[in-house]
């Protein structure tokens, strides 16, 4: 709603000053242009004798909040002033009309005339029309200046503290207060470099560090004297394992190795002045921010009002006042900004819990005008309500009663989908009627055995090769069973199944509604040796099992080419290197290291090495092996030629006793002696670990000579 | 093995942790035609956001109206504040108590507020 102005003749003993600076709309430079209105003396005021006389009256205001049924809806109405300047002379109004008037800044004063003029308003020009009732000037106030974005500054990506190149653009976000989960960005990867805000404003603290919701242990870097040192004493810091080095004077921070899901980390805000948390305190930094000199009036006063811990970030895009909002809106409070520069916070309340609230008034900023009629007191908050005799009146609009009102705090900034939280935290969350998490359902001693489980009816298969190295016939399509177990039932009918083959296989499984042959592997073309791995939801838990294809050629090594022969002294046969049991931790450890033996020999120098052992490991949560297989072929044993750093895993949240079976086709093709050596360690996830105990048993090599 | 919090995967998946307040004489006076409402305040503590609840339902919980009326002076300094209005029409007996929303200056030295009252 606007008001069409008018010239106010009861006003003409108030005396309007305007002075503005539109641009010359050649140059883009600014003009000075004065205004002036009211009085009965000439204009020469303020060192000037320039003033064009026509304002028709003094600066009028509009000022006001959103409010729908669901209660205040933020969007606070900036306030706006309207001066109108109507001159006696055509030919003025066409000379102001030739200036580009938008964003000119603005200021007007008032006085009783005669008297000294007071600044009513320092703002810009928002609007501009000229109509029959002359030049109107729509003025944006102080709230001007909060209605720009509060974060413009971006990373570089120039190195150091902006970052990798990929890190260009990336938005340097605010923190003040207590603030939670904010999502960590990427800044060098070679490190694992992360930042949470504006490296020039140092936070309090950054006291917990997530990935996929899962904290880490904490190491601090203090501030080293300069942003530089602080960044080179980050980047040289050793980062604890599972967890990170914070430095926290530099917004920054390094986990110790590439997370697994969303990083976010807990923040207390920035320092500035002296850190600070509560609603009135972060207002008042967030104004000064946006506008230097900008403040909040009686701040500890206002600070009363809301005493609790509380916090807000903000990111590109968001401007001052929208960040203003966000703050009071939710910790019911509202905001006024005047033309002097200071900001009001005020309780949305009605009578009492007004006068239980209201402060002492505070000096009020300097009156905008003296005249008694006129008298617009100052944004100073009453003690008591004011009596007032309503002219007219009517009814706007009705809102439905509120029967409830949940307010939120301790906002997530980064709300993760499930599949972004660690399992067993997931695990954690899942209740059931009676109150219990599916966690603490778990068995907790020691050891327990999970009872879920697949098995294969056999841990490999050979197939046999012809000349052609195509299958011999009569071998395919050949059918494996798989079976899962839970709690030593056969659930394989409701699982859900599925099939993943390595090397020359091709194989379907029978994951059909109802059918008794669910699990069931039907294998249909082999060129080479492989794996094929069953996998079965369970229960919510996924399981797989491997077995192992092998092929066995006709023997490859022969002296006479075609004739089908084979040669006296080819090498041929089996051969198998077998060890004792070797236990299994967290640093590599060998399995078994065969001496020097012949694959093959001359132009067909290639056989298959099959590894064997049996796994037997008790875990504590997540946690798997990381099986290796190395070959030297003359020249040292060099990068394994098989592994599988997530290695064979458990995942099913809880603790898991797993004692399988694992076989291994490793092709080799040389014509010398060769060795080959096989090393396992276990490896955690997720706050898992193996438990000590974990041994690898009847460990075997059997070589395939001259099997292709 | 470290305990985990219950609520923590809850917390993740959500926007925030919510503190609600309930108004037994509204929901017993109006049933299915009051309304529930939300909104996420800046706390970091359960007991600050209880507070804070209750505080917001007192002043949403009505049923409030939204009036205008026109009052004289150029009263700007009315805004966020509570009045006590008396008035002819409307039902404004001696001293009824309002929150001014809004304020228009108007030509004549007069003001246009914006007021929530309570209906009852």
């Amino acid at each position: 709603m606007t008001t069409e102005p008018s010239p106010s003749p009861n006003n003409s003993h108030v005396v309007v000053l305007v002075e503005a600076g539109p641009a010359d709309a050649r140059t883009g430079a600014p003009v000075a242009v004065r205004l002036a209105g009211g009085g009965t003396r000439a204009f020469d005021q303020l060192g000037h004798g320039d003033w064009l006389a026509g304002v028709a009256g003094p600066p009028r205001i509009v000022a006001g909040f959103g409010f729908a049924a669901g209660g205040w809806t933020g969007g606070a109405i900036p306030q706006t002033a309207m001066v109108v300047f109507s001159p006696a002379e055509r030919d003025t109004l066409a000379a102001l009309a030739r200036h580009y008037w938008d964003e000119a800044p603005v200021r007007v004063w008032t006085a009783d005339d005669g008297a000294t003029p007071a600044l009513a308003i320092d703002g810009t020009v928002a609007t501009a029309p000229i109509g029959p009732g002359g030049l109107t000037l729509t003025i944006a106030g102080m709230a001007a200046a909060l209605s720009r974005p509060l974060v413009t500054a971006r990373f570089a990506g120039t190195g150091g503290l902006e970052g990798d190149a990929d890190a260009t653009g990336g938005d340097k976000r605010r923190s003040w207060g207590r603030v939670f989960n904010v999502e960590a960005r990427l800044l060098r990867k070679a490190s694992n470099r992360y930042e949470v805000g504006d490296p020039a404003f140092p936070l309090q603290a950054i006291p917990a560090v997530r990935d996929k919701g899962r904290e880490g242990a904490l190491a601090a870097i203090g501030w080293q004297g300069s942003t530089e040192a602080t960044l080179a004493a980050l980047e040289a810091a050793e980062v604890p394992r599972g967890g990170a080095v914070v430095a926290p004077s530099i917004a920054q921070l390094r986990w110790w190795t590439q997370p697994a899901g969303p990083l976010t980390v807990d923040v207390l805000g920035e320092i500035g002045a002296g850190y600070v948390e509560t609603v009135a305190t972060i207002a008042d930094r967030i104004v000064a921010a946006a506008a230097g000199g900008m403040a909040v009036q009686d701040l500890a006063s206002a600070d009363r009002l809301r005493p609790g811990a509380a916090g807000i970030h903000v990111t590109a895009g968001e401007t001052a006042a929208q960040a203003l909002d966000r703050l009071l809106l939710g910790a019911s409070l509202l905001w006024i900004a005047d033309a002097a520069g200071s900001v009001t916070l005020l309780p949305w309340a009605i009578s009492g819990a007004l006068a239980a609230e209201a402060w002492a008034p505070g000096a009020p900023a300097s009156p905008a005008w003296t005249s008694a009629g006129m008298a617009p007191r100052a944004w100073a908050p009453a003690a008591r309500p004011e009596r007032l005799r309503s002219r007219a009146v009517e009814r706007v609009a009705t809102f439905p009663p509120v029967r409830s009102r949940r307010v939120g705090y301790r906002r997530n900034h980064r709300p993760h989908s499930p599949a972004e939280i660690a399992a067993d935290i997931l695990a954690g969350d899942v209740r059931f009627p009676d109150g219990a998490t599916a966690e603490q359902l778990q068995p907790a001693e020691a050891g327990a055995q999970v009872t879920r489980a697949i098995a294969a009816e056999v841990s490999t298969i050979a197939f046999a090769l012809g000349e052609d190295g195509q299958v011999a016939d009569g071998q395919l399509p050949r059918t494996v069973r798989f079976t899962a177990t839970a709690a030593s039932a056969n659930v394989s009918r409701e699982a859900s199944w599925s099939v993943e083959t390595t090397g020359g296989i091709e194989a379907k499984i029978d994951n059909a509604a109802e059918s008794w042959a669910r699990g069931v592997v039907t294998i249909t073309a082999v060129t080479g040796p492989g794996t094929i791995t069953a996998r079965a939801l369970v229960d919510g838990v996924f399981l797989a099992q491997a077995i192992s294809v092998t092929t066995k050629g006709a023997l490859a090594d022969k002296s006479q080419a075609g004739t089908g022969d084979i040669a006296a002294g080819a090498v041929t046969g089996t051969e198998l290197f077998s060890a004792g049991d070797v236990p299994v931790t967290r640093t590599e450890t060998v399995l078994i290291e065969t001496p020097a033996f012949r694959v093959g020999d001359g132009e067909y120098g290639r056989g298959i090495a099959q590894v064997s052992f049996f796994q037997d490991c008790s875990t504590e949560k997540d946690a798997g092996w990381r099986v290796r297989v190395y070959v030297d072929t003359g020249a040292g044993f060099g990068a394994p030629v098989w592994d599988q750093p997530q290695g064979f895993r458990t995942a099913n949240g809880g603790d898991t006793f797993w004692a399988y079976p694992t076989n291994l086709p490793i092709p080799i093709e040389a014509t010398g002696p060769v060795r080959v050596r096989v090393t396992a360690q276990a490896v955690a996830f997720a706050g898992g670990d193996a438990k000590a105990g974990a041994t690898a048993r009847y460990t075997r090599v059997l070589v395939f000579r001259g099997a292709r | 093995m470290a305990a985990v919090d219950a609520s923590l995967a809850e917390w993740l998946k959500a926007a925030a942790l919510y503190a609600p307040a309930t108004d037994a004489g509204v929901a017993a006076a109006w049933g299915v035609r009051a309304i529930e409402t939300e909104i996420v305040s800046p706390f970091a503590e359960r007991a600050d956001a209880e507070a804070e609840a209750a505080r917001q339902l007192a002043f949403l919980s009505g049923p409030l109206v939204l009036d205008r009326h026109v009052v004289d002076g150029q009263r700007r300094d009315l805004l966020g504040r509570t009045v006590a209005i008396d008035g002819d029409d409307l039902d404004y007996p001696a001293g009824v108590l309002a929150f001014v929303i809004r304020v228009e200056e108007l030509d004549g030295n007069l003001t246009a507020l914006d007021v929530l009252r309570r209906l009852a």
